[in-house]
């Protein structure tokens, strides 16, 4: 082997050139062949779990529908008789707008005037799979209007869990009308 | 296929170990006369008796061998053998009648030389019957065999008429002598048969038995073309053999790939399958665990909420008769309560006597006014609410 200067390389200098195209196949080898190959592997080796698990999931139902039906009506007579459910729908629009169309309700049959009703902010999870929706009221009432539209909220037929309330009055209505805000989430059932 | 075999050269005759292929167990030994001069008649003999070895070592008896116990630098063996090469009359009278080759004891200072036309005249005849990987002196390979015993002298075969010591101290050749005097070996022990082995056969065994790291450096006893012949077909052998080893891997890495696809298929496919047979119970499971997640989260939410109507009741119960509340902010459990009563320094200590109630204390200074001849004291209060007495 000679160098590009035209002299005959000594051993030393093979040696290293040597080394030094081994530690460049070395980790040609390992970064485009092991590594890809390692990590193709682990995801497909997940997969062949997941798969596995759905196997044996779907394999312990099969024509075990009429006891799960069964059970699902028990839990579903259970929930009823708890007196509160989650908001169902098969959307976060459907859920939201059912959301907005419980509170007009309350607030109609609690003579309480809603003056803002949002939302529309983005679900927050609360914890697994499930999500609440948030929203804020204002309202206007008097004292005995807003106590039956809280309490409605608070122990109404769907579950709202009431983070933030501010009661003051308001100078610019007569009478004894107070100003009223409202934060709430909801938790939603989605529909599948 | 037959395994190695380790042959001993000897002015008088030829023997051969062969041991088995995978156990390298002595599966043969063979003992024929021959003539030094012509190798290839030995050669044709041993074929038809022993067939073809996968490879040869050849052990050189003490009978054609010069010893010299050599005094060199510290350098590496090899080194040390280039410089014996380099002026070898000066270290072996023989070397001024004819050309030597020579080599050195590993991990000692014994040098040993042989002709180098008989020699090279020896491997190409044994190489028309196997590959020759390796030519030692005969005394080294006994030495290999030996070591496993114990330390001392050891009479070994020389030339006729010749009694031949060797002296190992320690694991390693500490002397090599041949003498025309049948007592100098009289404090010698003879060479005892190693397992089934007779001991006529050690040298044989013991080149049979050889393997590259035995040679700690020191070169084989042969020219240095023959030399660097061998390093080179030795260089392909491993080549050869790792790229059978990744091609061996590869192999195994795909053939597990396949394996691992292949079971990823057949999952798919059977659950494929079983799917449509189980989308009405699986429909039903999907609504019953919707259910249970959404007790689940109606019994945690339940428990965990804020009460802003029952604490709004509780605030009302509390304060007294006087105290007029103008504004109420809460966020979960924490509250804040402005608002006007007769004497505000009695609200905290009520406050905190009630059960639903901690935490509770001003949140500014009280200020007092008077209306229509009564005095009022506003006051701004903060609280938690305990949902759950």
């Amino acid at each position: 082997m000679r160098s590009a200067f035209g002299r005959s390389l000594e051993p030393r200098e093979r040696r290293t050139i040597a080394v030094g195209a081994t530690v460049v196949a070395l980790a040609a080898v390992v970064v485009l062949g092991v590594l890809p190959l390692a990590r193709g592997w682990s995801e497909r080796e997940s997969l062949i779990a997941a798969t596995r698990e759905r196997l044996a999931r779907v394999e312990s139902i099969v024509g075990r529908e009429a006891q799960l039906a069964e059970q699902t009506r028990a839990m579903e007579a259970r929930l009823d008789a708890g007196g509160t459910r989650l908001v169902r729908a098969r959307t976060l629009a459907l859920a939201a707008s059912t959301l907005q169309s419980m509170v007009r309700e309350y607030a109609r049959s609690s003579v309480v005037s809603v003056t803002r009703l949002d939302a529309a902010g983005a679900p927050i999870a609360i914890g697994g799979t499930t999500f609440a929706l948030p929203a804020t009221i204002s309202a206007q009432g008097d004292i005995y209007g807003i106590a039956d539209f809280l309490r409605r909220l608070q122990y109404g037929p769907s579950l709202v869990e009431l983070t933030d309330l501010t009661i003051a009055p308001n100078p610019v209505l007569r009478g004894n009308l107070l100003q009223v805000s409202i934060g709430l989430r909801a938790p939603i059932a989605l529909e599948q | 296929m037959s395994g190695r075999a380790g042959v001993e050269l000897t002015p008088q005759v030829v023997r051969v170990v062969r041991l088995a292929p995978y156990t390298r167990r002595v599966a043969q030994t063979i003992e024929i006369p021959w003539d030094p001069l012509r190798p290839a008649d030995a050669v044709a003999a041993l074929r038809s008796r022993a067939g073809r070895p996968r490879s040869i070592s050849l052990a050189v008896g003490l009978g054609f061998l010069e010893v010299m116990r050599v005094d060199l630098p510290p350098v590496a063996p090899d080194e040390r053998v280039r410089m014996i090469d380099l002026e070898p009359d000066r270290f072996f009278a023989a070397a001024g009648r004819e050309s030597l080759v020579t080599t050195l004891a590993p991990e000692s200072p014994i040098a040993f030389g042989a002709p180098a036309a008989l020699i090279a005249a020896w491997i190409a005849a044994f190489e028309t019957w196997a590959p020759v990987d390796w030519v030692e002196p005969a005394p080294i390979a006994t030495a290999r065999v030996l070591a496993r015993q114990r330390d001392g002298a050891w009479r070994i075969e020389a030339g006729e008429d010749e009694t031949g010591v060797l002296q190992i101290e320690h694991g390693r050749i500490a002397s090599v002598r041949r003498a025309r005097d049948a007592a100098a070996g009289s404090g010698a022990r003879a060479v005892p048969a190693i397992a089934a082995t007779p001991a006529p056969f050690a040298a044989a065994l013991g080149a049979a038995k050889w393997q590259p790291r035995d040679a700690r450096g020191v070169p084989s006893l042969a020219a240095a073309p023959w030399r660097r012949r061998l390093a080179a077909r030795r260089r392909t052998a491993i080549a050869a053999a790792a790229i059978m080893a990744i091609m061996g891997i590869v192999f195994a890495i795909w053939a597990a790939d396949r394996w691992r696809e292949r079971t990823l298929a057949a999952l798919e496919d059977r659950i494929s399958r079983i799917e449509t047979q189980a989308a009405p119970a699986d429909t039903a499971l999907r609504m019953l665990r919707s259910r249970e997640a959404e007790a689940a989260t109606i019994g945690d939410v339940v428990t965990n909420r804020a009460d802003p109507f029952g604490a709004l009741a509780a605030i009302s119960a509390a304060l007294p008769r006087e105290a007029t509340v103008l504004s109420a902010r809460a966020s979960g459990n924490l509250w804040q309560i402005d608002g006007t009563t007769s004497d505000a320094s009695t609200l905290v200590p009520r406050l905190d006597r009630h059960a639903r109630f901690d935490s509770v204390r001003f949140l500014s200074a009280s200020s007092r006014y008077r209306d229509a001849n009564r005095s009022y004291e506003t006051f701004s209060i903060a609280l938690r609410f305990r949902p759950q007495p």
